[in-house]
């Protein structure tokens, strides 16, 4: 479910829905009948469950017709760019070697992209700063242990994953998408699904790496 | 860009080679059912309308494909479009065909099966001579 405090006009259309539905009951509960309040309580109640439907509508027939985008190549016409997408699995002894196969591949360049996993109620109070810690450190531990003649490079996002990845797909411009996760979805990990979903938004092929983790960890 | 085409893995290699190619590119998979395509309702497809070219590989044999090119002509009747298609040889096809006049100007035919190289080409090919005709008559 999307964030209603997601950007600043989200925020404000929220609280101005919030602030007018509390007045109208407040109003009708202190100034009218029982009746009233239960009549306001049933517009409020209908409207809400309307919108949802109407979202629901706007929604499912976007999903009908797919429609993939990717910006056109950039860089030299035989570079070949691939984005790794990972949080929990980016210090796995398997996503590294992983990126250094393709890394090491003529003309590659990679790019790895790390998600802070932020909770929906973390998100709403704006508590993320433990989430991007954790995936800075883990990033960093990656491209220490990637040797740097490979040019590896990476960062981390504040933003859903998805979009993080609309993010790269506009500023790296990737040829190949890699999503790693742990396969079942686990907690602090990508979500599984974060494939297909990136599969019907962008028109490079993107592909999935399920990495196990490993015994020591 | 817009590459239409029912096969999500071969329209994405059409995709790849036209984006090696310098083209920013969009695919759609095209309608399951008639009237589906939001280009032949009343909202109409942004993507169609603003694209340089739309490369239809949704053949003229079943109804869907014949609407959304149809749709494609009369309301986007200045993007150039690039149909992929096998010959018809249908004589009701045909006949169908010929009534709706479904290949009217702005309109090119690339034989199937074709390569994503030789979809490339035809696409440089047509944006090239549309290149040279503006030039020529600034």
């Amino acid at each position: 479910m999307r964030s209603p405090f997601h950007s600043e006009p989200e925020a404000f259309n929220f609280l101005l829905l919030v602030t007018v539905v509390v007045l109208a009951i407040a109003l009708a509960a202190a100034l009218g009948p029982t009746w009233l309040t239960l009549a306001v309580i049933a517009v409020v109640v209908s409207g809400l469950a309307l919108r949802r439907v109407r979202m629901q509508m706007v929604k499912r027939r976007t999903l009908e017709l797919e429609l993939k985008s990717a910006p056109a190549h950039a860089g030299p016409a035989d570079e070949r760019r691939i984005l790794l997408v990972a949080n929990d699995t980016l210090n796995e002894e398997a996503f590294i070697r992983e990126v250094e196969t393709l890394a090491s591949a003529h003309k590659a360049r990679v790019f790895m992209l790390a998600p802070a996993i932020v909770s929906a109620g973390a998100r709403l109070t704006g508590d993320i700063d433990h989430a991007l810690e954790e995936a800075r450190a883990r990033l960093t531990e990656a491209l220490d242990r990637i040797p740097s003649h490979l040019g590896a490079a990476g960062r981390i996002s504040d933003a859903d994953p998805l979009e993080a990845i609309e993010d790269a797909v506009a500023t790296f411009v990737p040829d190949q998408i890699i999503i790693s996760t742990r396969g079942g979805h686990t907690s602090g990990g990508l979500d599984p699904k974060l494939a297909s979903l990136a599969r019907k938004r962008f028109a490079v092929p993107v592909s999935e790496l399920t990495v196990e983790p490993s015994l020591s960890a | 860009m817009l590459v239409e085409h029912p096969d999500e893995a071969a329209g994405l290699a059409i995709a790849s080679g036209l984006r090696f190619a310098g083209y920013a590119v969009a695919v759609c998979s095209g309608p399951q059912e008639p009237g589906q395509c939001p280009l032949c309702g009343i909202d109409g497809c942004a993507t169609a309308h603003d694209a340089d070219l739309v490369v239809s590989c949704l053949g003229f044999e079943r109804e869907v494909g014949r609407e959304v090119m149809e749709a494609l002509r009369t309301r986007c009747p200045d993007v150039p479009l690039l149909i992929v298609a096998a010959p018809v040889t249908d004589p009701d096809l045909r006949q169908l065909l010929d009534g709706r006049e479904m290949l009217p100007d702005g309109c090119y035919t690339l034989r199937a099966p074709a390569t994503p190289e030789e979809i490339v080409a035809a696409v440089q090919q047509l944006l090239g001579d549309q290149t040279e005709e503006l030039s020529s008559r600034a």
